[in-house]
Protein backbone atom coordinates (compact mmCIF):
# COMPACT_ATOMS: atom_id res chain seq x y z
CA UNK A 1 0.00 0.00 0.00
CA UNK A 2 1.36 3.16 -0.99
CA UNK A 3 2.67 5.47 1.32
CA UNK A 4 2.35 9.33 0.92
CA UNK A 5 2.33 10.93 3.78
CA UNK A 6 3.34 10.00 7.28
CA UNK A 7 0.04 10.04 8.59
CA UNK A 8 -0.16 10.14 12.86
CA UNK A 9 -3.29 8.90 14.09
CA UNK A 10 -4.88 8.46 17.42
CA UNK A 11 -7.09 6.22 19.13
CA UNK A 12 -8.58 7.38 22.30
CA UNK A 13 -8.52 4.25 24.80
CA UNK A 14 -12.04 4.13 26.41
CA UNK A 15 -14.32 6.17 24.16
CA UNK A 16 -13.95 4.18 21.05
CA UNK A 17 -13.07 7.58 18.71
CA UNK A 18 -10.68 7.09 16.10
CA UNK A 19 -9.70 10.70 15.12
CA UNK A 20 -7.19 11.82 12.42
CA UNK A 21 -5.84 15.11 11.38
CA UNK A 22 -8.11 16.78 8.24
CA UNK A 23 -5.33 17.96 6.14
CA UNK A 24 -6.19 18.02 2.30
CA UNK A 25 -3.48 15.91 1.78
CA UNK A 26 -4.35 12.31 1.14
CA UNK A 27 -4.22 10.13 4.14
CA UNK A 28 -3.59 6.35 4.34
CA UNK A 29 -2.85 3.56 7.52
CA UNK A 30 0.72 3.17 8.07
CA UNK A 31 1.51 0.23 6.81
CA UNK A 32 5.44 -0.49 6.34
CA UNK A 33 8.21 1.98 7.27
CA UNK A 34 6.79 3.61 9.76
CA UNK A 35 10.08 5.32 12.00
CA UNK A 36 8.82 4.20 15.73
CA UNK A 37 12.06 5.42 16.95
CA UNK A 38 11.60 2.80 20.19
CA UNK A 39 9.15 0.31 20.42
CA UNK A 40 8.12 1.72 23.67
CA UNK A 41 6.69 4.91 22.00
CA UNK A 42 4.66 2.47 19.92
CA UNK A 43 3.01 1.15 22.81
CA UNK A 44 2.52 4.40 24.43
CA UNK A 45 0.91 5.29 21.91
CA UNK A 46 -1.43 2.88 21.12
CA UNK A 47 -1.65 1.20 24.69
CA UNK A 48 -4.62 2.60 26.47
CA UNK A 49 -3.55 4.47 29.88
CA UNK A 50 -3.54 2.04 33.22
CA UNK A 51 -5.95 4.40 34.55
CA UNK A 52 -8.63 3.01 31.91
CA UNK A 53 -7.49 -0.62 31.59
CA UNK A 54 -6.38 -1.93 35.33
CA UNK A 55 -9.25 -4.04 36.38
CA UNK A 56 -8.04 -3.35 40.03
CA UNK A 57 -8.60 0.23 40.41
CA UNK A 58 -12.03 1.34 41.07
CA UNK A 59 -13.59 -1.96 41.18
CA UNK A 60 -17.30 -1.97 41.96
CA UNK A 61 -17.23 -5.83 42.31
CA UNK A 62 -14.53 -6.06 45.31
CA UNK A 63 -16.21 -2.75 46.68
CA UNK A 64 -19.21 -4.75 46.72
CA UNK A 65 -17.55 -8.21 48.17
CA UNK A 66 -16.20 -5.54 50.90
CA UNK A 67 -19.39 -4.12 51.89
CA UNK A 68 -21.35 -7.39 52.07
CA UNK A 69 -17.66 -8.73 54.02
CA UNK A 70 -18.47 -5.38 56.50
CA UNK A 71 -22.11 -5.79 57.04
CA UNK A 72 -21.12 -9.52 58.01
CA UNK A 73 -18.96 -8.30 60.77
CA UNK A 74 -21.98 -6.44 62.31
CA UNK A 75 -23.59 -9.66 62.84
CA UNK A 76 -20.12 -11.19 65.15
CA UNK A 77 -20.94 -11.54 68.67
CA UNK A 78 -18.76 -12.49 72.07
CA UNK A 79 -16.68 -15.50 70.83
CA UNK A 80 -16.81 -15.37 67.37
CA UNK A 81 -14.11 -16.75 66.70
CA UNK A 82 -13.86 -19.34 68.95
CA UNK A 83 -11.23 -17.73 71.57
CA UNK A 84 -13.18 -15.13 73.02
CA UNK A 85 -13.38 -12.64 70.22
CA UNK A 86 -14.78 -9.75 70.86
CA UNK A 87 -17.41 -7.81 69.09
CA UNK A 88 -16.67 -5.37 66.30
CA UNK A 89 -17.96 -2.01 67.23
CA UNK A 90 -20.10 0.06 64.58
CA UNK A 91 -18.14 2.90 64.71
CA UNK A 92 -15.31 0.90 63.58
CA UNK A 93 -16.74 -0.66 60.82
CA UNK A 94 -18.52 2.58 59.74
CA UNK A 95 -15.24 4.22 59.24
CA UNK A 96 -13.80 1.20 57.10
CA UNK A 97 -16.57 1.50 55.33
CA UNK A 98 -15.67 5.24 54.67
CA UNK A 99 -12.32 4.52 53.94
CA UNK A 100 -12.85 1.95 51.12
CA UNK A 101 -15.60 3.71 49.00
CA UNK A 102 -12.66 6.56 48.50
CA UNK A 103 -9.75 4.16 47.89
CA UNK A 104 -8.71 3.49 44.40
CA UNK A 105 -7.75 0.04 45.07
CA UNK A 106 -9.83 -2.66 47.11
CA UNK A 107 -7.57 -4.75 49.49
CA UNK A 108 -8.82 -7.51 51.62
CA UNK A 109 -10.24 -7.10 54.75
CA UNK A 110 -10.75 -9.34 57.52
CA UNK A 111 -11.63 -9.12 61.16
CA UNK A 112 -9.72 -9.48 64.26
CA UNK A 113 -10.50 -11.18 68.02
CA UNK A 114 -9.27 -7.51 69.88
CA UNK A 115 -12.41 -5.79 67.73
CA UNK A 116 -10.63 -4.11 64.86
CA UNK A 117 -10.53 -4.89 61.14
CA UNK A 118 -7.58 -5.82 58.46
CA UNK A 119 -7.12 -4.34 55.31
CA UNK A 120 -4.18 -5.98 53.96
CA UNK A 121 -2.83 -6.60 49.91
CA UNK A 122 -0.26 -8.62 49.42
CA UNK A 123 1.73 -8.44 45.89
CA UNK A 124 5.07 -10.16 46.87
CA UNK A 125 7.12 -10.89 49.82
CA UNK A 126 8.69 -7.16 49.43
CA UNK A 127 5.47 -5.35 48.49
CA UNK A 128 2.44 -5.62 51.25
CA UNK A 129 0.81 -3.92 53.73
CA UNK A 130 -1.75 -4.60 56.49
CA UNK A 131 -3.43 -2.04 58.46
CA UNK A 132 -5.22 -2.38 60.97
CA UNK A 133 -7.90 0.31 62.90
CA UNK A 134 -9.66 0.00 65.85
CA UNK A 135 -11.68 2.89 67.49
CA UNK A 136 -8.56 4.65 68.98
CA UNK A 137 -5.80 3.68 66.40
CA UNK A 138 -4.78 2.50 62.54
CA UNK A 139 -1.68 1.43 62.86
CA UNK A 140 0.25 0.21 59.49
CA UNK A 141 2.81 -2.47 58.57
CA UNK A 142 4.10 -2.29 55.37
CA UNK A 143 6.53 -3.67 53.42
CA UNK A 144 7.60 -1.60 49.99
CA UNK A 145 10.54 -2.54 47.64
CA UNK A 146 11.89 -4.58 50.79
CA UNK A 147 11.96 -2.10 53.55
CA UNK A 148 9.85 -2.40 56.85
CA UNK A 149 7.86 -0.06 58.26
CA UNK A 150 5.43 -0.08 61.50
CA UNK A 151 3.56 2.91 62.14
CA UNK A 152 0.30 4.59 63.29
CA UNK A 153 -1.12 6.44 60.78
CA UNK A 154 -4.33 8.92 60.17
CA UNK A 155 -6.54 8.27 57.67
CA UNK A 156 -5.27 10.95 55.19
CA UNK A 157 -1.97 9.06 55.31
CA UNK A 158 -3.75 5.47 55.39
CA UNK A 159 -4.70 6.21 51.31
CA UNK A 160 -1.54 7.66 50.56
CA UNK A 161 -0.26 4.30 52.05
CA UNK A 162 -2.33 2.51 49.82
CA UNK A 163 -2.29 4.26 46.76
CA UNK A 164 1.75 4.06 46.99
CA UNK A 165 1.56 0.65 45.85
CA UNK A 166 -0.14 1.46 42.39
CA UNK A 167 2.28 4.35 41.30
CA UNK B 1 -8.09 -30.96 95.25
CA UNK B 2 -4.52 -31.03 92.96
CA UNK B 3 -4.83 -29.81 89.61
CA UNK B 4 -2.49 -31.48 87.03
CA UNK B 5 0.15 -29.24 85.42
CA UNK B 6 2.80 -30.00 82.79
CA UNK B 7 5.82 -29.40 82.73
CA UNK B 8 7.17 -25.74 80.90
CA UNK B 9 6.65 -26.48 76.92
CA UNK B 10 9.80 -27.25 75.03
CA UNK B 11 11.27 -25.29 71.99
CA UNK B 12 10.35 -28.65 69.61
CA UNK B 13 6.66 -28.77 70.97
CA UNK B 14 3.75 -27.34 68.44
CA UNK B 15 1.29 -24.95 69.26
CA UNK B 16 -1.77 -25.73 68.16
CA UNK B 17 -4.98 -22.63 66.87
CA UNK B 18 -8.23 -22.84 65.47
CA UNK B 19 -9.24 -20.58 62.30
CA UNK B 20 -12.88 -19.61 61.66
CA UNK B 21 -13.87 -19.30 57.66
CA UNK B 22 -13.65 -15.63 58.25
CA UNK B 23 -9.90 -15.18 58.59
CA UNK B 24 -9.35 -17.41 55.54
CA UNK B 25 -7.55 -15.34 52.64
CA UNK B 26 -8.56 -16.74 49.45
CA UNK B 27 -6.53 -14.87 47.12
CA UNK B 28 -3.04 -16.22 48.64
CA UNK B 29 -5.00 -19.55 50.36
CA UNK B 30 -3.66 -19.34 53.61
CA UNK B 31 -4.84 -17.36 57.02
CA UNK B 32 -4.50 -13.56 57.21
CA UNK B 33 -2.44 -12.30 60.17
CA UNK B 34 -5.58 -11.11 61.67
CA UNK B 35 -5.60 -14.86 63.31
CA UNK B 36 -2.75 -13.91 65.51
CA UNK B 37 -4.46 -10.92 66.96
CA UNK B 38 -6.26 -10.91 69.90
CA UNK B 39 -6.32 -8.56 72.97
CA UNK B 40 -5.74 -11.25 76.04
CA UNK B 41 -2.65 -13.00 74.21
CA UNK B 42 -3.26 -15.20 71.20
CA UNK B 43 -4.81 -18.69 72.54
CA UNK B 44 -2.55 -21.89 71.64
CA UNK B 45 -3.15 -25.52 72.48
CA UNK B 46 -0.17 -27.09 73.05
CA UNK B 47 1.09 -30.46 71.70
CA UNK B 48 3.38 -31.76 74.65
CA UNK B 49 2.92 -35.85 74.53
CA UNK B 50 -0.01 -36.06 71.83
CA UNK B 51 0.12 -37.28 68.47
CA UNK B 52 -1.46 -34.57 65.59
CA UNK B 53 -4.49 -36.39 64.84
CA UNK B 54 -5.46 -35.68 69.08
CA UNK B 55 -4.39 -32.25 69.20
CA UNK B 56 -6.72 -31.33 66.12
CA UNK B 57 -9.54 -33.52 67.70
CA UNK B 58 -9.69 -31.77 70.62
CA UNK B 59 -9.70 -28.40 69.42
CA UNK B 60 -12.84 -29.44 66.65
CA UNK B 61 -14.65 -30.77 70.16
CA UNK B 62 -14.87 -27.10 71.03
CA UNK B 63 -15.77 -25.47 67.90
CA UNK B 64 -16.11 -26.67 64.00
CA UNK B 65 -12.90 -24.51 62.94
CA UNK B 66 -12.22 -23.97 59.08
CA UNK B 67 -8.95 -25.22 59.40
CA UNK B 68 -6.01 -24.86 62.28
CA UNK B 69 -2.49 -24.55 62.00
CA UNK B 70 0.37 -24.97 64.10
CA UNK B 71 3.43 -23.01 64.70
CA UNK B 72 7.08 -24.50 67.08
CA UNK B 73 7.66 -22.60 69.39
CA UNK B 74 11.28 -21.78 68.66
CA UNK B 75 9.59 -20.03 65.67
CA UNK B 76 7.91 -17.91 67.86
CA UNK B 77 11.40 -17.00 70.04
CA UNK B 78 12.65 -16.39 66.92
CA UNK B 79 10.32 -13.50 66.34
CA UNK B 80 10.83 -12.15 69.38
CA UNK B 81 7.40 -12.95 71.14
CA UNK B 82 7.09 -15.63 74.27
CA UNK B 83 5.07 -18.56 75.17
CA UNK B 84 3.06 -18.79 78.33
CA UNK B 85 1.88 -22.17 79.51
CA UNK B 86 -1.30 -21.11 80.91
CA UNK B 87 -3.50 -24.42 81.78
CA UNK B 88 -7.45 -23.51 82.70
CA UNK B 89 -9.75 -25.97 83.94
CA UNK B 90 -11.18 -27.80 81.08
CA UNK B 91 -8.28 -27.26 79.23
CA UNK B 92 -5.01 -28.67 80.06
CA UNK B 93 -2.53 -27.84 77.18
CA UNK B 94 -3.71 -24.43 77.09
CA UNK B 95 -0.89 -21.53 76.36
CA UNK B 96 -0.64 -18.19 74.86
CA UNK B 97 1.55 -16.27 73.00
CA UNK B 98 2.35 -13.07 73.91
CA UNK B 99 4.73 -9.89 72.06
CA UNK B 100 7.07 -9.47 74.92
CA UNK B 101 6.98 -10.16 78.81
CA UNK B 102 5.81 -7.19 79.08
CA UNK B 103 2.99 -6.38 76.44
CA UNK B 104 0.48 -9.35 75.26
CA UNK B 105 -1.06 -7.45 72.40
CA UNK B 106 0.80 -9.00 69.13
CA UNK B 107 1.16 -5.96 66.26
CA UNK B 108 3.08 -4.61 63.19
CA UNK B 109 5.28 -7.42 61.85
CA UNK B 110 4.84 -9.83 64.51
CA UNK B 111 1.47 -11.71 63.53
CA UNK B 112 2.45 -11.41 60.16
CA UNK B 113 5.85 -13.24 60.66
CA UNK B 114 4.45 -15.81 63.02
CA UNK B 115 1.31 -16.89 59.92
CA UNK B 116 4.40 -17.38 57.65
CA UNK B 117 6.04 -19.80 59.94
CA UNK B 118 2.76 -21.38 60.63
CA UNK B 119 1.68 -24.60 58.99
CA UNK B 120 -1.62 -25.90 58.39
CA UNK B 121 -2.67 -28.77 59.43
CA UNK B 122 -6.01 -29.35 58.57
CA UNK B 123 -8.88 -27.62 56.44
CA UNK B 124 -12.21 -28.45 55.37
CA UNK B 125 -12.35 -29.52 51.94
Amino acid sequence: MKVENVHRTTFLAGDGLFSSNTSYAPQYLIMKDVNFSKEKDFKELFSSSTRFNNPERFSLDKLHLNKQKLESFKTLRKNWNGYDGEQIKPEVIDIVEKIISKIEYQPQIFPTGRGSIQLEKYFDENNFYEIEISDDEIFLYKVKDGVETEKEISIKDLEKSIADFYE
Amino acid sequence: MNKKVLPDIDNNEYLYRGIIEQFWDYENNRPSSAVFKDSKGVSVDREYDRNEKDCIGKLLENKSFYAICKIKKERVLYHKAIVKYLPVEDNIYHSEIHDTVEKIKLKGSKPKKLRDDSIVVYKLP
